[in-house]
């Protein structure tokens, strides 16, 4: 059941996502193909420049659409009209938060490898980019080993698990402020940025006054570093968890359909 | 068929009498096999529990059997049927009765208007 | 076990008003029952927490013996009053969509009630009228082979035509293990078709009976009936 769902969100998300990073591969490779050919030499500035802002516009766009259009999505599907369908089907309430939660993911993966894919595209040729990649990889286990004392894969594994988590608990901490704002029968989406603001707030605070307390100002450069990416890894899993426990009673237990 | 069921009478005694007037009056022959009660519930648009009682009422009467297997049958008691046909005919005469004497009409005012009335018909609207 | 739902002294309350009180009663399986009662009287709260969309503040409801939750949901098919099809999903997709969370979804016969009523599959929903989706819904639910059809104004706003197709279309599909509980104000035109009626009044039961007790006790249609007790 919860690869079925999984199924549904990536196939209903697709729908907008998928065209535009479409667009966008398909920009940079004519892009590319222009920088190749030195078509450059023959357009005017201003044009030229007219065409990067274009194209960068409609990077940022799609990142910005692929960070915010499963929050979206799991407002709409979850909580309009739609809700009275989803609800209904023999799935429990953490099966439906887990599915948009790995469809998130995904989506936030495949946007990240396009974005570097047409980022490394533009600015390197093949024959360059084949050259600089094994530099590139000794720099940043050189990073690893020296200031976190890990072997390069334990330290790649580290960081995309620290990348995945902070997706997941910022994925969770907004479905669970919408959660929190459908508890109310008016301005619904209104008080889920205001619970928004205020978990923000809170996080933060508790967060510094920990940091305080740990005494972060007194420790070296390199402990603080060691220390922040592990409190950062604990803190993104404890808090998910939270949100997560959270989000699942308010959608079992206190569920308000319009 | 045309089931014209009003709404102040229980429903399945309204069904029983259309169900009689159907088989006294020879449009469900006898020994004809009736359809199911689902599709007399659709038909008839009413409840399918509904259709079942007033079947099962005509079963207890005699006018229609069940065969185990086969469904239900109209009975092939052709007495039954004659007999079933007159009650219900001295039924709606004693109506007729009651109705024309509210008119003020006596007995034999009536004989003599039913011959009258009876013969008009017969040369029809010419 | 004949008896499908069993509900003892259900309460919801929202604030200080309470939608249900002390509400109790049993459906067998095998009928057709009426819920009436006009606007705000509990109807709708009733709806949702038999299909788990709200949770009782007291008292017990349970469907086959279990509350309701993932095992009831299997069981129930849910006709909402509102539209709750998602539009940018053509016809077939959201047959699809049932055959695959519902394994008791009976896809040879949406087909063909599709057919009848003469709807593209191929279709978009947004594009459809609204009486064209209702009827989409109907068929959804009623191609469902489960226990318990819960039907909230099916019949509300649809041509008399496409009423009488849904009527008899629910009473071919009728079948002595499944209770169909029908909520709706068109009392009149559907009364033929229910065994049993529940007048509810102010979140409370106001007359649990049979159409026949009613029609023959009272010597008048439910709808009269309906007329008097909630007059205005």
């Amino acid at each position: 059941m919860l690869g079925k769902l999984i199924a549904f969100d990536l196939k209903a998300s697709a729908r907008i996502l998928f065209p535009l990073h479409a667009a966008v591969l398909l920009c940079t490779l004519v892009g590319r193909l222009m920088l190749s050919v030195r078509i450059t030499e023959y357009i005017p500035e201003l044009m030229l420049a007219l065409i990067f802002l274009f194209y960068f516009l409609l990077l940022v766009a799609t990142v910005v659409i692929s960070s915010f259009y499963f929050i979206y999505w799991f407002y709409k599907n979850l909580f309009t009209d739609e809700g009275y369908l989803m609800h209904t089907i023999p799935a429990p309430s953490w099966m439906h938060i887990t599915s948009k939660t790995v469809g998130m993911i995904l989506w936030q993966v495949i946007d990240l490898a396009v974005v570097v894919v047409c980022i490394f595209m533009l600015l390197f040729s093949f024959r360059e980019f084949a050259e600089a990649f094994p530099q590139m990889m000794k720099y940043l286990s050189v990073f690893f080993t020296y200031y976190m004392d890990l072997e390069a894969w334990g330290a790649i594994a580290l960081s995309v698990l620290i990348f995945l988590l902070s997706i997941i608990v910022h994925g969770l901490s907004a479905f669970m402020c919408i959660a929190i704002g459908q508890l109310f029968n008016r301005h619904r989406i209104l008080a889920a940025f205001i619970a928004y603001i205020i978990l923000s707030i809170a996080v933060s605070f508790i967060s510094s006054f920990i940091m305080i307390a740990v005494g972060y100002d007194t420790m070296g450069s390199d402990t603080y570093l060691r220390f922040s990416y592990l409190s950062e890894l604990f803190s993104s899993l404890v808090l998910s968890v939270i949100y997560f426990i959270v989000t699942n009673y308010l959608i079992s237990r206190r569920l308000n359909l319009e | 068929m045309s089931w014209n069921l009003t709404n102040d009478r229980p429903i399945y005694i309204q069904i029983v009498e259309r169900i009689q007037m159907t088989i006294v009056s020879g449009e469900y022959r006898p020994g004809e096999k009736l359809p199911s009660v689902r599709e007399l519930a659709a038909e008839a648009s009413v409840n399918p529990n509904t259709m079942q009682k007033a079947l099962s009422e005509l079963e207890t009467s005699g006018l229609v059997y069940t065969q185990r297997t086969s469904g239900r049958f109209i009975t092939e008691d052709r007495e039954l049927i004659a007999s079933t046909r007159r009650r219900l005919a001295s039924e709606k005469f004693q109506t007729f009765l009651q109705q024309m004497q509210g008119l003020g009409y006596t007995r034999e005012d009536i004989i003599k208007l039913t011959k009258q009335l009876l013969e008009e018909g017969t040369k029809g609207y010419e | 076990m004949s008896e499908l739902l069993t509900c003892q002294n259900l309460c919801k309350r929202f604030d200080s008003k309470y939608a249900l009180a002390e509400v109790t009663l049993t459906l067998q399986r095998g009928q057709i029952v009426g819920l009436l009662g006009p606007n705000g009287s509990g109807k709708t709260t009733f709806i949702k927490i038999i299909n788990g969309l709200l949770v009782p503040t007291e008292g017990s409801l349970l469907i086959n013996g279990f509350t309701p939750g993932v095992e009831t949901k299997r069981q129930i098919a849910y006709l909402p009053e509102r539209t709750y099809l998602n539009s940018w999903m053509k016809v077939k997709d959201i047959l699809q969509f049932f055959a695959t969370f519902y394994d008791n979804f009976n896809m040879d016969r949406a087909m063909q009630m599709l057919s009848d009523l003469r709807i593209d599959v191929g279709e978009r929903l947004k594009t459809m009228s609204k009486g064209t989706k209702e009827k989409v819904q109907l068929i959804l639910v009623m191609s469902r082979d489960v226990d318990l059809y819960v039907l909230d104004e099916p019949i509300g706003g649809v041509d008399p035509a496409a009423r009488d197709y849904i009527l008899h279309t629910i009473l071919s599909n009728y079948n002595p293990n499944s209770t169909i509980l029908i909520s709706t104000h068109l009392i009149a035109d559907i009364e033929n078709v229910l065994d049993d009626v529940i007048f509810l009044q102010n979140g409370q039961i106001a007359l649990h009976a049979t159409v026949d007790e009613i029609r023959s006790q009272k010597g008048k249609s439910v709808d009269e009936l309906f007329r008097e007790v909630f007059r205005c």
